[in-house]
C-alpha cells in the first residue's frame, strides 16, 4: 500500500520536476514496466471516459451511443507503442543511452498530465456554458502541450541528448512512425495477395483433380 | 374448460386477423405513395419521416382540355390565383383558374400592326396588375401582356456592349420587383441577372455568381505549366436556372448548371450555394445556421458513379418564409424552413403517379404543390397530409410570435415524427421561454443544437446556484469554523505537551 502511494507520488513529482524525475526514473530505478503499463491503461480509460461522459456542449460532434471501445483504445495504444518502437530504432543509431524499456517507461510516465487534467475537465464540461468554453479548451490543450513537453524532456534525459538533438529526434521519430505504418500496411497487403495467390492455385488444382 | 380455451383462441385469432388486415391496409395506403419522405439527422444520415405531401392528381394536356403539352418549362401562379403554364414546345402560354379550367391561351399577339407569334417561351411572370411577362426565348425578347391578353410592351435585346455581341440573346426567365424593374435570366449569360428598368433600358447585372478561387488552386496554378493550366477546369461562374421574387422584394435564385467536376474539384462544396436569396444589391442574404446542414439538397450522396449533387431547377415560396426547391437529378422536392433547415424531402425518378422524369418547375397553388414534368408533359398535383399541414402551421405560428401555440403544434409534429430534430427545437424554444429550463435542455440535446442548449443550461445553472447558494455558503462557513476550532485545540494540546 505504501509502495503504491509512493509510486503515485513519484509520478506526480515527475510531471512538475521532469529533469530530476526522468533521471531518477532511469538511474534510481524508480519506474517499472508494470507501472508504465498501468499508466497507459489508465490513459486509455480516461480517453474513453472523456469521449463518453463529456457534457453535450463540448461533445456534440460525438455520437455517444456508437462509441467503439476497441477503436478508441487502439487510438491510444498504437501511437504509444509506435512512438516507443520508432524512437528506440532511431536512438540506437543516434547514440542514445536509453533501452527500449527505458523509452517505454519514460513515454508512459510523460502521459500522466492527460489523466490528471482530463478527468476533472469531464466534470467542468458539465458546469460551463458555451461562452465559457475557452477555459475548457485552454485546459485540454494545456494537457496536450504539457504531455508533449514531458515526452520531449523524457527523450532528452533518457538518452542524454541536447535539447536540439532531442527535438530533431522527435521529428525523425514521427517520420519513423509513418514508415512503420507504411511497411506494416505493405506487409499486410502482400500477405493478403500471397494468400489469394496460394488460395487460387489450390482451388485450381482441386478443380482439375 | 376446453371449449372456453377454443373460444379464447378464436378471439385471439380474430384479433390477429384484424391486426394483419390493418397492417396490410396500412401498407397498401403507404404503397399508394411511390416515394419515401425523409429528413437528415445531425450526422447527415437520412431518417424516415411521415409523408408531408402525397400525390393527388396527374394533369396531362388531355385532362386539361388543351391537347398534349410539349416540353413545358415553367409554372407560375399569379397573385390572384391563376395558374400560368409555359407550354414551350407548343409555343404558347396556357392560363388556368385554380380549379384547372382553361381561362386563356396566349399564342399570338398584335404588335406594331403585325401578328406576332411566341417561339419556345421558357418563362412566365405575372405582376400584381395581372400583367403577364413572357420570356419569348427563341425570339430573343420579353413580351408584356395586360390583363386582357393584349400585348402592351416588347423588350428586345438590351442595348449594351457587356453582352457577347456574337451570341444570340435568349431570355429564359423573367421576374419584376415592386418598382417594375425587370430581371432577366438569359442563356449563356453568367454575369448574373440582367437588370432592366421599367422602360426596358439596360441598367446592369445583378447578383453575379462570384467565383472564389481557393489557396490550393492558386498554388497549383503557380507551379503548373501553360499546357497544364490550359487543361485545368476553368472556374467560370455558373448561370442561374430560375428566379422567384418574394413579397418583400428578395429574389430567390437557383443554380443548376454547377458541373459535377466543379463540385468534385472544389474543396468546399458549401461555397457553391445552389440556392440564394438576393437583396437589392445582389448580395446573398439566405439565412443558414451554424452547426446545421446548409440547404444544398441531398447530403449523403455517396461516392463514385451516380453520386451527383442535387441540381436545383426551381424554387417555390411558402408560408412563414419556408421554401421548396426542386432537384432535377434525383427528381426530389426539398422543403426548407426560414433557417434553411430541411423539413421534409420526397420524390423520385420513375413512371408511377407521383414520380418524375424531367421535373422542370414547381409552384404552390393554395396549399397544394404543383410540379411540372417536361418529359412526361404533365403536371403532378401534391396535397399536404395532416403532418405536412402541422409542419407549416408550427412554422407560421412561430413566425407570428404565438410561441405557446407553436410549441403545441411542434408537440403534435413530434408525436408523428420522433426523428425530426427541428420539432424538438420548436418545443424547446417554448420551454425556454416558459422557464422550464431543464426540460428545454433535454429538448435541445435531442434537437442537437449546442447554442440553444447552452442558453437553456445557463438559465438552469443560475436557478440552481440561486437555490442552493445559502446552503452551500452555510456549509462552507461551518467547515471553516470547525477547521479553526480543531486547529486551535491541536495547537493548545501541542503547547501543553511541549510545556
Amino acid at each position: 500500500m505504501r509502495e503504491i502511494a509512493s509510486d503515485v507520488r513519484f509520478s506526480l513529482f515527475l510531471t512538475v520536476h521532469p529533469f530530476k524525475g526522468f533521471w531518477d526514473l532511469k538511474h534510481e530505478r524508480r519506474g517499472s514496466v508494470r507501472n508504465g503499463v498501468i499508466i497507459v491503461v489508465l490513459v486509455t480509460i480516461t480517453e474513453v471516459f472523456r469521449r463518453q461522459a463529456t457534457g453535450f456542449l463540448f461533445n456534440y460532434m460525438t455520437d455517444t451511443t456508437r462509441i467503439n471501445l476497441l477503436a478508441e483504445s487502439l487510438a491510444i495504444l498504437i501511437p504509444v507503442f509506435l512512438w516507443t518502437l520508432a524512437n528506440w530504432c532511431l536512438t540506437a543509431l543516434l547514440d542514445g543511452d536509453g533501452s527500449f524499456r527505458d523509452i517505454f517507461i519514460a513515454t508512459s510516465y510523460a502521459l500522466v498530465p492527460l489523466i490528471i487534467i482530463n478527468i476533472p475537465m469531464v466534470g467542468l464540461s458539465h458546469l460551463v456554458v458555451e461562452e465559457e468554453g475557452a477555459f475548457y479548451y485552454f485546459f485540454t490543450s494545456f494537457a496536450v502541450f504539457w504531455t508533449g513537453g514531458l515526452i520531449l524532456l523524457g527523450t532528452m534525459v533518457t538518452h542524454q541528448f541536447t535539447l536540439g538533438k532531442s527535438i530533431l529526434t522527435a521529428l525523425l521519430t514521427i517520420v519513423g512512425m509513418g514508415l512503420i505504418i507504411f511497411v506494416a500496411l505493405l506487409f499486410f497487403d502482400l500477405m493478403q495477395k500471397m494468400y489469394a495467390f496460394v488460395f487460387t492455385i489450390v482451388r485450381e488444382i482441386v478443380y482439375r483433380m | 374448460m376446453r371449449g372456453v380455451t377454443t373460444v379464447r383462441t378464436c378471439h385471439r385469432v380474430r384479433a390477429c386477423c384484424t391486426l394483419i388486415v390493418a397492417v396490410v391496409l396500412g401498407a397498401a395506403a403507404n404503397a399508394d405513395v411511390p416515394y419515401n419522405t425523409y429528413t437528415f439527422d445531425w450526422r447527415g444520415f437520412p431518417t424516415a419521416s411521415p409523408h408531408a405531401y402525397v400525390p393527388q392528381a396527374v394533369l396531362t394536356g388531355a385532362t386539361l382540355g388543351v391537347g398534349s403539352l410539349s416540353i413545358p418549362a415553367h409554372l407560375f401562379v399569379s397573385p390572384s390565383g391563376l395558374l400560368y403554364v409555359a407550354d414551350s414546345g407548343n409555343h404558347r402560354v396556357l392560363v388556368f383558374d385554380d380549379r384547372f379550367q382553361l381561362f386563356r391561351i396566349v399564342e399570338t399577339f398584335a404588335w406594331e400592326g403585325r401578328t406576332e407569334l411566341l417561339a419556345n417561351p421558357q418563362g412566365v411572370f405575372v405582376d400584381d396588375r395581372e400583367h403577364l411577362y413572357v420570356a419569348d426565348t427563341s425570339n430573343g425578347r420579353v413580351v408584356e401582356f395586360d390583363s386582357f391578353g393584349t400585348a402592351v410592351n416588347v423588350f428586345g435585346r438590351p442595348d449594351t456592349e457587356l453582352l457577347d455581341e456574337y451570341a444570340t440573346y435568349e431570355p429564359l426567365k423573367v421576374v419584376l420587383d415592386k418598382a417594375r424593374r425587370i430581371y432577366v435570366i438569359a442563356r449563356g449569360v453568367n454575369q448574373g441577372l440582367i437588370e432592366l428598368d421599367s422602360d426596358g433600358r439596360f441598367r446592369g447585372f445583378m447578383g453575379a455568381n462570384r467565383v472564389t478561387p481557393n489557396a490550393l488552386d492558386f498554388l497549383w496554378k503557380l507551379i503548373a505549366t501553360d499546357e497544364q493550366r490550359a487543361r485545368m477546369v476553368r472556374f467560370v461562374p455558373t448561370e442561374y436556372s430560375n428566379a422567384v421574387i418574394d413579397s418583400r422584394g428578395y429574389i430567390f435564385v437557383t443554380t443548376a448548371s454547377v458541373g459535377t467536376d466543379a463540385i468534385m474539384q472544389s474543396l468546399n462544396p458549401d461555397d457553391l450555394r445552389p440556392i440564394r436569396k438576393l437583396n437589392l444589391t445582389g448580395t446573398d442574404v439566405l439565412r443558414t445556421l451554424d452547426n446545421q446542414w446548409p440547404p444544398v439538397g441531398d447530403i449523403s450522396i455517396g461516392l463514385g458513379f451516380g453520386a451527383v449533387p442535387s441540381q436545383f431547377v426551381d424554387v417555390a415560396l411558402g408560408v412563414a418564409e419556408t421554401y421548396v426547391t426542386l432537384d432535377r437529378v434525383r427528381g426530389k422536392v426539398f422543403i426548407y424552413d426560414s433557417d434553411g433547415i430541411l423539413l421534409a424531402a420526397f420524390g423520385r425518378i420513375g413512371d408511377r403517379i407521383g414520380t418524375f422524369r424531367g421535373p422542370s418547375s414547381i409552384t404552390y397553388l393554395g396549399d397544394r404543390l404543383l410540379v411540372l414534368d417536361s418529359i412526361l408533359n404533365q403536371i403532378i398535383v401534391f396535397q399536404p397530409t395532416e403532418y405536412g399541414r402541422l409542419l407549416f402551421e408550427a412554422n407560421r405560428l412561430y413566425q407570428e410570435r404565438s410561441y405557446a401555440e407553436s410549441a403545441a403544434a411542434w408537440q403534435r409534429v413530434q408525436e408523428l415524427n420522433t426523428n425530426l430534430e427541428v420539432a424538438y427545437a420548436g418545443v424547446g424554444r417554448a420551454q425556454l421561454r416558459g422557464g422550464y429550463y431543464s426540460d428545454a435542455m433535454e429538448s435541445f440535446r435531442l434537437a442537437h443544437s449546442p447554442s440553444y442548449y447552452s442558453r437553456a443550461f445557463q438559465r438552469h445553472r443560475r436557478v440552481i446556484v440561486e437555490r442552493y447558494f445559502s446552503v452551500f455558503m452555510a456549509a462552507l462557513l461551518g467547515l471553516i469554523a470547525v477547521w479553526i476550532v480543531v486547529r486551535a485545540r491541536r495547537r493548545r494540546r501541542r503547547r501543553r505537551t511541549n510545556a
